[in-house]
């Protein structure tokens, strides 16, 4: 492009952004002073808004505590606890196999559920060791540190008087959901609840599925058996990120099949082994997460692992069990991310600046229509700025006579850099003859 | 020469571009997967993944040579010999290894990063076996001064891991290639070098 060229295309971009200019001034005219309070109640809200993200949120902290599990038939508690000042959010564990993982849920330091309404401080597994090791578990705690916000815990108990069944724990009023938990009591005579799905549903409440092991005839258990979906809830100004399940993709192994003739397999089990981390986007805080099969089931009712949050902070989902089936089920992995909520300014009711949208209800940080006054909206405002510190850049770009032409790499682009490599010789595996 | 990359991967050259890129894309596709890639809202876990194996596909372009020669010099028959006639210019031995085989592992971590902010680590392991047979050499003086004949067999797997909660490990990639020793190792004049030699040993600095 040569220089002419580039006066000219300055020249109109300038005249068009005087003419947008002029428009946009002559439509806020009629509400120069509201306006004018607009931009102002704008910046407050917006400095208000960044103020918020570290006041409210604060950080994430991750308890771990890990535990030596005997055998026993009997459930035993393993409870991880948040420091004090800290809000309880999540929890969860990492387990082993053979392991029967039957509680899950928010509760005080001694491993007592949260009752409803009430504050959980710390996170409680109870696990059936059935096997004959002493294997070791991790039972993890996520807190919230620094911030405003507070928790509580909602519950819903039922009657396991079905095979299988599904249900779920919803927030009150003015709470978002942060993570969830369960409970199913443990009554191996008379059957056993397993939880196979415990995740948030998309009217974000906390949901759990459940399939009853070790019994063919429910009608005999009911009355025996519950379970307990609980939902861990968060106050304050701040709303639950967009929620996208992840897959989970088990691979599977070699089938073990066992028969009485040769060629003829009469059972078969296949090995299922799989994980999946998922996390939270910049300015987000994760709060839970969870799995949900969607199709097929679970290699085992207690192939979870481990389901639980990692300080880095990721939720990790962990799943190693086999199935008669040979086909693997699909499992989504789904995380919970809280965001500060943009509390807007409310202007005076004397004020007399006319700002109708300022006083309305909580906002998404997202949603900035309530910075919309008198016909034009902030945006407009700052495509205008924009506009114009784009003509004064390409003017300077043509003074200059293209003599900046050193291109910068692209700021936006990924990239990849090698931290660290280390190398060794397994001695153990030097072999020779001569 | 082959690289660790070429029996991963596949050739760069010569041949097409096409298969290396795919296996390359592939591995990135098992990568993200293996859920060692953690969901952001910079770029998708495929993005991130396939940046991290390009990365790591590079570090991994170095001749196979190197590793067989360090084996050598770690523990073998050869090195022995070699200890044996070094500042001993008259004397020789010839070596026969029936079999010689050893293990290798490189670990590498890579920052994958956006803005200049770093996004995500990824960290794999590439572990290399080797199993040669009827390799005959001559050692004179510390170095190898002859090859005369040999065949190695290469089997190369990259894992990712993880040290979260748990370890995780799944493979991204495997390759298995048999070379003539003789076409992979180069013997400068004079020979190579197995053990320090005198010279260089009473050398001051």
């Amino acid at each position: 492009m040569n220089r002419a060229v580039r006066v000219r295309l300055g020249a109109m971009l300038c005249a068009a952004v005087l003419l947008l200019a002029a428009t946009g001034t002559g439509t806020a005219a009629t509400a120069a002073p509201a306006a004018r309070n607009a931009t102002a109640a704008a910046g407050i809200a917006a400095g208000s808004s960044a103020a918020l993200r570290v006041d409210q949120l604060g950080r994430l902290v991750v308890h771990t505590s890990i535990f030596e599990v005997e055998p026993t038939g009997q459930p035993q508690l393993f409870t991880t606890a948040c420091d004090a000042g800290e809000q309880l959010v999540s929890g969860g564990y990492a387990s082993a196999d053979g392991m029967r993982l039957v509680f899950s849920y928010p509760s005080a330091a001694d491993g007592t559920p949260t009752a409803d309404g009430a504050q959980p401080t710390a996170w409680t597994v109870g696990i059936v060791n059935a096997a004959k090791t002493v294997p070791r578990v991790q039972v993890s705690a996520a807190c919230l540190a620094g911030g405003t916000a507070t928790t509580t815990v909602s519950s819903n108990t039922k009657i396991v008087d079905q095979s299988s069944l599904s249900l779920s724990a919803a927030c009150p009023g003015g709470t978002q959901l942060a993570s969830g938990g369960y409970a199913s009591q443990w009554n191996p005579r008379s059957g056993i609840a397993a939880v196979t799905g415990s995740y948030p549903n998309p009217d974000d409440s906390w949901g759990i599925d459940v399939v009853l092991v070790g019994i063919s005839t429910p009608a005999a258990v009911i009355g025996a058996n519950t379970v307990t979906a609980f939902a861990v809830c968060v106050d304050g100004s701040v709303q639950l990120a967009d929620v996208t399940p992840t897959p989970l993709t088990l691979t599977p192994g070699t089938p073990n099949c066992t028969g009485l003739s040769a060629g003829i397999a009469v059972n078969c089990v296949t090995p299922f082994t799989g994980n999946q981390l998922v996390g939270c986007a910049d300015g987000q805080i994760l709060s839970g997460g969870g799995y949900q099969v969607t199709d097929g089931a679970l290699p085992g009712p207690y192939s979870v692992l481990v389901n639980a949050p990692v300080d880095k902070p990721v939720w990790i989902v962990q799943v190693n069990g086999t199935s008669s089936v040979p086909t693997a089920p699909s499992l989504n992995v789904t995380a919970l991310c809280l965001v500060a909520v943009a509390t807007p300014v409310s202007s005076s009711p004397a004020g007399g600046g006319g700002l109708p949208t300022t006083t309305g209800p909580r906002r998404d940080v997202a949603d900035n229509s309530f910075l919309v006054v008198g016909g034009i909206s902030a945006g407009v405002l700052l495509l205008i700025v924009l506009a114009l510190l784009a003509a004064l850049a390409l003017r300077r770009s043509i003074r200059n006579g293209g003599r900046e032409r050193r291109q910068r790499p692209p700021s936006s682009a990924l990239t990849a850099v090698v931290r660290a490599q280390r190398s060794a010789y397994r001695l153990h595996d030097f072999r020779e003859t001569t | 020469m082959t690289t660790i990359r070429d029996i991963l991967f596949g050739d760069v050259l010569p041949g097409n571009v096409g298969p290396p890129a795919e296996k390359i894309e592939a591995a990135a596709e098992r990568l993200a997967g293996a859920g060692a890639v953690p969901q952001r809202g910079e770029a998708p876990p495929a993005a991130i993944a396939r940046t991290a194996m390009s990365k790591v596909a590079d570090v991994l372009d170095f001749p196979v040579n190197d590793v067989l020669v360090g084996a050598w010099r770690t523990r073998s028959a050869l090195l022995q010999a070699a200890r044996e006639t070094v500042g001993k210019p008259d004397a020789h031995k010839e070596v026969t290894l029936k079999t010689y085989s050893f293990g290798w592992d490189h670990d590498v971590d890579v920052d994958v990063t956006f803005n200049h902010k770093t996004i995500a680590t990824v960290s794999v392991v590439a572990a290399i076996g080797v199993d040669i047979t009827g390799l005959v050499a001559v050692v004179r003086n510390g170095r190898i001064a002859e090859l005369t004949s040999g065949e190695m067999t290469i089997s190369a797997s990259l894992t990712v891991s993880s040290n979260t909660v748990v370890p995780l490990s799944r493979p991204l990639a495997e390759g298995k290639r048999t070379l003539p020793v003789l076409a992979e190792v180069t013997l400068p004049n004079g020979g190579l070098p197995l053990v320090q030699q005198p010279a260089e040993a009473s050398r001051p600095g």
